[in-house]
């Protein structure tokens, strides 16, 4: 791997292989059996189709992969950890061992006082794990899902921490988790996008397209962001006034034109490029289909709680299952409005309450519908924020906890992962994990481990470096394979 | 698919191994960790990766013996079986392969020569090859003619006229030729009509901009300020700075020198300043909780990684962290390079300092006159407040902080600016040593000039003053309150009013700052612009070197905490004397009503010198919370070949980078101009010189190339010039199957290649074919119509207008770029994101890119102006043939008429549609269907 000049003779040989496998594969003779999918630069730059994912270095747990992605960090303490200790040592200063040398975004430590949720707990199933009342509709499926109760951040800031949470770094320019997961593994669809972005609540999540933008890799590897009014994905509809048979139209005649050209120039490149416009005409002709819910049954609607004309986290919790089962291989939902500080429209009151009204039911409805259609089992479903709260409560208008990047909960389903199962404990007030910890990183080795990837291994080059997902980090803990 | 490329594998395994392609490789990825340049990690002393550390000339043990190869310890101790002796310890990795083991062999039996990386030597004199029977063939040519003819094969034909034409156009101009340019060339193909088109394209605006664009992406240059917020900023008068200095051919030296420190050259002109905007493209965070000092730092990161990829094709960014692995680059010559570019004056959550930048004589004499009076109140107000500190001298605390999140920022005059969060109530505590004087009282300079308070109106509330005292020798010894005696202030909060007699001179007491009462303490009125004091005197005198704790208590809530203040401690002090001086407060308010009076012109970000420099530490791990050792700015010893002095500040170092002893930086430039043209850089990769990096295809091509440009001047018209003339630029796009085959890549460049346009550069096609392009050079950022939603992913919405008029039609250099959500169009076919320096984009293909060009209200639009441009010139359907209305088109889009089959299918399209939804639609889908075409969006 190390000698630079037989490395680059080997890439070109690959390259060269790529693009006659690419070529095949677009028309339909199957898998890659290569080291990575895409060549260097993108020489087809399609997102190549693997139908029936084999995994790129292990047979794979979960071929797919939708995350709930919490926006703003929702309190674990509020959620998940109850800490009777907590409760007990309610307005009582933060022991100084725990103050010293750590950083928080707003508060004071050595100034703030011990918060205990006003929340009540339940233990649920046979697993017994302790759910809030806030959140019903995921207690009874606590059986089906395997909670991180011991994840530590890095970045106490919003955006860094978001971007640190999807591509394993603070600072801007690496590809997101879903790029490096398509990289890998190629797109199960070729007429859906491969990484699909849904968007609910009331803004966009804080940092925008390097959330989920492929950074370094070749741009089929983006996210696309479906929008939940208007066309879902950019230009996808026909413009306003051109009937569907002259847009047909148009598009044999560039068609045709192309293919003249290509005669006359002798370019297969120009060919090549008659595929795409067949390519987008499918996804013109798909996308409205997935979005369209009137296949969906009364029973399901009510199951995820769906007002199916109505933009919601509930219906991209739809539209979530709809594109897995088309084919998508990794759909992010975002939710945003967690940062419940204690201010006025931001606390642990009514618009933590909110929150979990609109993700509960929902969350635990997809969880339960993936199952009912048999894709639990090779679907990996994970939900959290980019950190968690304080134990601390923050002292503004209203009860509020502050950023806490030293211990947060994550909770994930099927695809592999043991269902009712804890991993990870912290200690009595909740401040730090004594058993279990994972940072960001872990957690991403492990979700490329059960995708049949080896984080360590799955890597691109770039400025004479390997860059990879998890950096020069990541352990695979396996304690949490079912 | 064995059979690929077999010649450029032939030459790597002819012949003795090299140290450079072969050796060192093996040697970096098994030893390097412990026996590499990182000294920190070294052991026993053995160093491989210079020729001194391998036959042990450094004091260190060696391991190579050149007299006896084969019985070298290197040899040895990878091949033996007794494991306490065998490299690399079985903890430290696998043991290398065989093949690895027999290149080592072969190697060392060779003599075990060393050689030093090829990119890092002094330029060399190279000449071109002579080559029979190609008298005419210029220097470029012959190289290339040369390298080609040793694998056996030549030039491909000369493309046609029409095709080179285009190509060259939008090479040099990101725009396509007029229908007359190509028509006039078609006549007269000569040599000397080529050469006249070149020069007249390289002296255009149009040539200007499109490579002012290249130049941008290095620069990550946008027209917001990033992270999540991402808020709008103006530093476009940066981008029209680089489009001014491209069309004057400015040396690519001072086109340098003037953006890395233009500010520091000898009576910098507004121009040199605007042109340090160039750093200024990194990204400010306006997140609530973000602290300055980590976001400046990031950004002074951000400085170094995009200094080095682009003067210098080195990856800085690993050494931040470590001693870098591969390239000899160690953690301190890191932060060497970090402490040229670590003492400006700009921060990292807020945009100042910003240059005001006239656009015409009346503004420009306006600026002036406004910036002349600016600075005199500056010297003026600095000399009243140095003459009103009496017996106070500015006591400089070691720590200062605000609980609740704010950041207290030490300024260049001792005072301190409160910055981020601003917290609803904080309590401000800084540590420090008595000075030697001892210290008596205590004084608090309340300042407007960014304070003085941060709740609404300016307002602050102090509601107590707290004083302790320890011995400074005893870390944990118990902190001892000081009694406060009296506290007077200059004035107090009440409203002033037209009649408002003024306070008395000697102020008034303000026992509420001593009172331990949260309901009391020292405020001012609102908006209050001059500056005031509170004067504290303590029950007993501090001594000199013990250490001093003061609490400014600010817990009531709103906002009220104070923005800007400086302390001051004296050991006398006369109540007699005026606390606030006359002219000190004249003074203050002159400077405060002469800002307002700031005229309206735009504004850029640029650099500026801190007067202090800041020190420079080593960070362990790279993390700015683990400071260790000061460093000096210095540059890193295996880049320089000055054999003078380092470099002592930015000005010096920019000097050093452009000097005629850096080859390095010649050969990425002259490599990164050509992989503009040719679509592959004669490095592969022109972000990287590194020992990790591409080796250059054609070594003495790059060499003459980067002699030829010291040789001009640093001139890049004149070498762009010499590329496009070359007989290797006007080659066709070859068929010949066998050289395909074997290169694929057009490594050798015995052909050209097929190129897909920018996004950029097709809509601005679109533009010149639908006659809307508004050529029209320079000036702010410009909204075209974009598909909405597109803001529906940002954190706070954009806003993004499209008004009727020209700026639907500028060119897409103009385009606003929103970081964290910028113009569609152009990402989907693969224009980078601006967060990071970018100098080699990638090319894909993606059913995303089809429907932007199919769909795109932009595309729309031009395609409606295009038949209205029809309907206009060459006369409505109905009145013309259709044929006619066709062919012009044609002519506008492609330079060329339609084929005859290519008729067919238009003229079919067209009846067939204009029966079912009219001529409109026809035609309409007629021009979007030529937007489409490949030949449209490639260059030939």
């Amino acid at each position: 791997m190390s000698r630079s000049n037989q490395e680059s003779t080997r890439q070109r040989r690959l390259r060269i292989a790529r693009r006659d496998v690419l070529r095949a594969s677009a028309s339909g003779l199957g898998a890659l059996a290569l080291g990575d999918a895409f060549a260097r630069d993108g020489v087809a730059g399609l997102a190549p189709r693997r139908q029936g994912a084999v995994g790129l270095h292990h047979a794979p747990r979960a071929k797919r992969v939708v995350w709930l992605f919490m926006a703003g960090a929702p309190s674990q303490l509020e959620l998940f950890e109850p800490k009777p200790a907590l409760q007990k040592l309610d307005g009582e200063p933060l022991p100084p061992s725990l103050a010293t040398g750590r950083r928080f975004a707003f508060i004071d430590p050595a100034r703030s006082k011990l918060l205990g949720t006003r929340r009540r707990f339940e233990r649920h199933g046979e697993s017994g794990a302790p759910v809030s009342e806030l959140l019903p509709h995921i207690g009874k499926i606590a059986d089906k899902l395997c909670f991180l109760r011991g994840v530590q951040g890095k970045e106490i800031n919003h955006g860094p921490a978001k971007l640190f949470m999807n591509t394993g770094h603070g600072l801007f320019g690496r590809p997101s988790f879903g790029s490096w997961s398509l990289y890998g593994l190629g797109a199960e669809a070729d007429d859906l996008p491969g990484f699909v972005v849904l968007q609910s609540g009331p803004r966009g999540p804080r940092g925008g397209a390097p959330l989920w933008g492929n950074a370094f890799l070749p741009s089929a590897c983006s996210g696309t962001p479906f929008r939940a009014s208007g066309d879902p994905v950019l230009d996808l509809g026909t413009p306003e006034g051109i009937s569907d048979a002259a847009q047909g139209e148009t598009i044999e005649l560039i068609q045709g034109l192309d293919r003249l050209t290509a005669k006359r120039m002798g370019e297969r490149s120009i060919a090549d490029r008659v595929e795409t416009y067949e390519l987008a005409h499918r996804m013109q002709a798909s996308t409205p289909d997935v979005i369209d819910l009137n296949s969906e049954s009364k029973a399901t609607l009510d199951l995820y709680g769906v007002d199916p004309d109505a933009p919601s986290f509930a219906r991209n919790c739809l539209l979530a299952r709809r594109l897995l089962q088309r084919g998508s291989r990794f759909v992010q939902l975002y939710h945003t409005d967690w940062d419940h500080h204690g201010d006025p429209n931001n606390h642990l009151g009514g618009p933590l309450e909110a929150r979990c009204r609109e993700v509960d039911q929902a969350s635990a409805a997809l969880v339960r519908d993936l199952e009912s259609l048999g894709m639990l089992e090779d679907t990996l479903v994970v939900w959290g924020g980019e950190f968690g709260r304080t134990p601390l409560g923050e002292v503004r208008k209203e009860l509020g906890r502050d950023h806490h990047v030293e211990a947060f909960t994550l909770w994930m389903a099927g695809g592999g992962v043991k269902p009712g199962h804890s991993h990870g404990q912290t200690d009595e007030i909740g401040f730090a994990p004594v058993s279990g910890a994972m940072d960001v990183h872990d957690v991403h080795a492990t979700m490329l481990h059960l995708l049949g990837v080896n984080h360590e291994r799955l890597v691109y080059r770039l400025q004479g470096r390997d860059f990879r997902l998890t950096d020069v980090h990541g352990r695979v803990v396996s304690d949490i394979f079912a | 698919m064995q059979s690929a490329a077999p010649l450029l594998i032939a030459a790597a395994l002819q012949g003795a191994p090299s140290w450079t392609e072969d050796v060192r490789p093996i040697l970096a990825e098994h030893c390097f960790e412990c026996h590499g340049p990182d000294e920190a990690a070294r052991r026993s002393g053995l160093r491989l990766d210079t020729e001194e550390g391998l036959i042990g000339t450094d004091g260190g043990p060696g391991a190579v013996d050149r007299a006896a190869p084969h019985l070298s310890e290197l040899l040895h101790r990878v091949t033996t079986s007794d494991e306490f002796e065998r490299m690399p310890p079985p903890e430290a990795g696998s043991p290398l392969s065989a093949e690895d083991l027999e290149t080592l062999r072969r190697w060392l039996e060779a003599g075990g020569l060393w050689e030093p990386h090829w990119a890092y030597g002094a330029l060399r004199s190279v000449t071109p090859p002579a080559l029979a029977g190609a008298g005419d063939l210029a220097p470029i040519d012959r190289f290339i003619a040369a390298r080609l003819r040793a694998e056996g094969f030549g030039f491909a034909a000369p493309a046609e006229p029409r095709e080179l034409l285009r190509r060259m156009h939008f090479d040099l101009t990101g725009l396509p030729p007029s229908r007359e340019d190509v028509a006039r060339f078609l006549d007269d193909p000569s040599e000397e009509a080529y050469a006249a088109e070149v020069d007249r394209l390289l002296a255009s605006m149009a040539h200007a901009e499109h490579w002012a664009r290249y130049w941008l992406e290095a620069a990550r240059y946008a027209d917001s300020h990033g992270y999540t917020i991402d808020g709008g900023r103006s530093i476009w008068p940066w981008r029209d700075w680089v489009i001014r200095s491209i069309h004057g051919d400015q040396p690519f030296s001072a086109f340098s020198v003037e953006q890395l420190a233009g500010d520091l050259l000898p009576g910098a002109t507004r121009e040199q300043r605007i042109a340090t905007g160039f750093h200024r493209n990194t990204q400010i965070n306006q997140e609530g909780g973000a602290k300055d000092e980590e976001n400046r730092i990031n950004a002074v990161i951000d400085r170094v990684a995009t200094t080095g990829t682009v003067w210098l094709g080195a990856t800085l960014g690993c050494a931040q962290c470590h001693t870098h692995k591969f390239d000899p680059i160690t953690q301190t010559e890191y932060f060497g390079l970090f402490a040229y570019l670590n003492s400006t004056a700009d921060g990292g959550v807020t945009d100042a300092p910003r240059l005001l930048v006239p656009r015409d004589e009346l503004e420009r004499e306006a600026v002036a006159t406004f910036e002349a009076e600016e600075a005199r109140l500056i010297t003026e107000l600095s000399l009243r407040r140095a003459a009103a500190q009496g017996p106070f001298r500015t006591w400089q605390p070691s720590s200062a902080r605000g609980s609740n999140g704010p950041e207290l920022r030490l300024e260049e005059d001792g005072g301190y600016r409160v910055l981020g969060q601003n917290a609803v109530y904080s309590t401000y505590t800084l540590e420090g040593l008595v000075p030697p004087t001892g210290a008596r009282h205590l004084r608090i300079e309340a300042l407007p000039q960014g304070g003085p308070g941060r709740g609404r109106k300016r307002t602050f509330l102090l509601q107590e003053v707290r004083l302790l005292v320890r011995v400074a020798t005893e870390t944990d010894a118990e902190w001892r309150t000081i009694g406060i005696d009296s506290a007077r202030a200059s004035r107090g909060g009440d409203p002033v009013g037209p009649d408002t007699p003024r306070p008395d001179p000697r102020g008034v007491a303000m026992p509420g700052v001593i009172d331990d009462d949260p309901e009391t303490g020292w405020s001012l009125p609102e908006d209050w612009s001059e500056p005031e004091v509170l004067v504290l005197t303590l029950e007993e005198e501090l001594e000199a070197g013990s250490e001093l704790k003061l609490e400014l208590v600010q817990e009531a809530g709103a906002n009220r905490t104070l923005g800007s203040f400086r302390l001051g401690l004296a050991a006398t002090f006369d109540p007699e004397n005026p606390l606030v001086p006359e002219e000190w407060r004249e003074a203050s308010q002159a400077l405060d009503f002469h800002r307002r009076l700031r005229p309206n012109v735009p504004t850029t970000l640029v650099l500026e010198e801190r007067t202090i420099p800041r020190m420079t530490r080593r960070f362990e791990r790279g993390s700015f919370m683990e400071p260790r050792e000061l460093v000096a700015p210095h540059v890193p010893a295996a880049l320089d070949r000055s054999g003078q002095e380092p470099p002592q500040d930015r000005l010096a170092f920019a000097r050093w980078i452009v000097g005629p002893e850096n080859a390095l930086m010649r050969r990425v430039t002259v490599n990164r101009w050509w992989s503009h043209l040719f679509g592959r850089g004669l490095v592969e990769t022109v972000d990287d010189f590194g020992v990790r990096g591409a080796r250059p295809s054609h070594p003495e091509l790059l060499e003459w190339l980067a002699g030829e440009m010291l040789a001009s001047g640093d001139s890049r018209r004149h070498l762009l010039r010499q590329m496009v003339l070359s007989r290797t630029y006007r080659q066709g796009r070859g068929v010949d199957p066998a050289l395909r085959d074997q290169d694929p890549d057009n490594v050798l460049v015995g052909r050209r290649e097929l190129r897909r346009l920018s996004g950029e550069a097709i809509r601005d096609a679109m533009l010149v074919a639908s006659g809307r392009l508004v050529a029209r050079p320079f000036g702010p950022p410009v909204e075209p119509p974009q598909p909405p939603g597109v803001f529906a992913f940002t954190q706070t919405k954009k806003s993004w207008r499209s008004p009727a008029g020209e700026g639907r039609y500028r060119r897409s250099l103009y385009t606003r770029i929103w970081r964290s959500s910028p113009y569609p169009f152009f990402g989907t076919f693969d224009a980078p994101g601006r967060d990071a320096s970018c100098v080699r984009r990638t090319t894909s293909r993606t059913p995303l890119q089809a429907l932007a060009l199919v769909n795109d209200p932009q595309v729309m639009e031009l395609a409606r102006e295009l038949v209205a441009r029809l309907d206009r010139e060459v006369g409505p359907d109905g009145d013309v043939p259709d044929g006619e209305r066709i062919v012009a088109a044609f002519g506008w889009a492609l330079q060329r008429s339609p084929s005859n089959q290519e008729l067919d299918l238009l003229v079919d399209f067209i009846r067939s549609v204009r029966d079912r939804d009219g001529k409109r639609a026809a035609w309409v889908g007629f021009a979007r269907a030529l937007f489409n075409m490949g030949e449209f969006t490639h260059a030939p």
